[in-house]
């Protein structure tokens, strides 16, 4: 009997067959099975094959022989694997296996992002640094504003326009003003414009580059002040 | 003679593969006068899971020849099933915190052999556009193979094996569970996850398919 010459089972012996080796058959399947098989030679010779080699590969369980399991070469190189990857664990924080891709996904994506934030922080820091020492001019009462200087221990009437001015200041005392615009026209633009100027990250290099001068000594005339 | 299992083959196979006989999780905490052998499956995970050797060696050895071998049968190819079957017990060890003891470790094990058998056909065919894994009979066999090589028996494995190798990946995984492992269906349907239903009918296919294979050759072997 050849591959093509696979012998004819009914449908119903082919049925109680499956539940037979299933182990699913009941004790009245089980001698309709046995019957069945009786009548049918071909059957009978092709059921005797297979549990041959069905009983070849459960004894196929114990290939790996008592010497080879007795041999601890398996299991300690499992352990050895296993505290390796332990004492990584230990000194650093490993994710499992399962969280493996997502945790290599998200330090994929904070690694580029890292450089933005270092140079955003930098930014931050130089807007509010120089922000900070232009409104420290600004409330500085030895400064003017249009270059006019005020001799120190001048007690002259002190004009509207001789008065250190700030945005802050403008907006406290100019609350019942006909506008802003009215009160100082010309300082504001003057501020708002010198507040955008320093803010160009190009005046920014300069106000901060070693080789210039203190803005404060701009505001500060020691000793070149208008002596009377 | 007959591989002829009645219907008490399902009641009979509780948890008693080739591993030793683990006692029932029906106590707290076991008895730390006996030996690590008598214990749990579950006593020992949470030996493990506190970093305990010795009962790391214990579960090695109570499930090394089930997990070897049937890594074996379903890679065809020894030296890289004994591969697998170390990855395998590496990550029952790491993870043995998880472990619940109301199920049984074998098909716990038995999942994760299978994944890792899976991914590693799934690499390879990647690497190279074949079918490296799949349908290659084993040429990789031991010394005592050699010595057997005209041995009924060794042919007849031979031929076996070369048979379990034509078969898809799920077939060959049910057959080996099922006749050599000798899981219950509902354990087999537990370790592949799949519904009882889709294991019965890889099995049968899988039969159906080897006896075609087998039939006529094994006849040969006879006369």
């Amino acid at each position: 009997m050849n591959d093509a010459e696979q012998p004819n089972i009914p449908s119903r012996l082919e049925a109680l067959w499956d539940e037979q080796r299933d182990g699913t058959l009941s004790a009245a399947e089980q001698q309709e099975f046995d019957a069945l098989l009786a009548k049918n030679e071909d059957a009978r010779a092709l059921w005797q094959a297979e549990s041959q080699w069905l009983n070849t590969l459960s004894a196929s369980r114990s290939e790996i022989g008592a010497a080879a399991l007795a041999e601890s070469a398996f299991t300690s190189r499992v352990i050895e694997q296993w505290q390796t990857d332990h004492a990584g664990v230990s000194s650093t924080i490993e994710p499992t296996p399962e969280s493996n891709s997502e945790s290599v996904a998200v330090i994929g994506r904070i690694e580029p992002i890292s450089p933005w934030r270092r140079v955003a922080s930098i930014a931050a820091a130089i807007i509010l640094v120089a922000g900070g020492v232009f409104l420290a001019n600004q409330m500085n009462p030895s400064g003017t504003p249009g270059g006019t200087f005020v001799n120190k221990g001048d007690t002259g009437t002190v004009t509207p326009d001789a008065m250190p001015i700030s945005p802050v200041s403008m907006l406290v005392a100019n609350t019942n003003a006909a506008g802003l615009e009215e009160a100082h026209p010309t300082q504001i633009r003057r501020r708002l414009s010198e507040a955008v100027a320093i803010l160009n990250p190009s005046n920014l290099v300069d106000l901060l580059e070693p080789s210039m001068p203190d803005p404060a000594d701009f505001f500060e005339p020691l000793g070149r002040g208008n002596k009377s | 003679m007959d591989n002829e299992r009645g219907p008490s083959r399902q009641k009979e196979s509780a948890i008693v593969s080739d591993a030793q006989p683990a006692a029932p999780d029906d106590q707290d905490s076991p008895d730390p006068t006996l030996p690590l052998e008598s214990w749990s499956d579950g006593d020992l995970a949470k030996r493990v899971a506190s970093g305990d050797q010795d009962a790391a060696s214990v579960l090695i050895l109570r499930y090394e020849r089930l997990i070897r071998s049937f890594l074996r049968k379903v890679t065809g190819r020894p030296e890289l099933a004994d591969d697998l079957a170390q990855d395998t017990f590496v990550r029952l060890l790491k993870h043995a915190d998880r472990y619940d003891p109301k199920y049984p470790m074998r098909t716990w094990l038995m999942t994760i052999a299978r994944r890792l058998s899976i991914n590693f056909a799934r690499r390879a065919d990647q690497r190279v556009g074949s079918t490296e894994y799949e349908g290659r009979p084993s040429q990789d066999h031991g010394p005592s193979d050699q010595v057997e090589a005209d041995d009924y028996r060794s042919s007849t494995r031979r031929l076996i094996d070369a048979a379990l190798l034509t078969l898809s990946e799920a077939q060959r995984s049910v057959m080996v569970m099922f006749h050599q492992q000798e899981l219950t269906i509902e354990e087999i349907s537990a370790a592949m996850e799949m519904p009882v239903g889709t294991v019965k009918s890889h099995l049968h296919r899988a039969r159906a398919s080897m006896r075609k294979t087998l039939g006529s050759k094994i006849e040969m072997l006879n006369a």
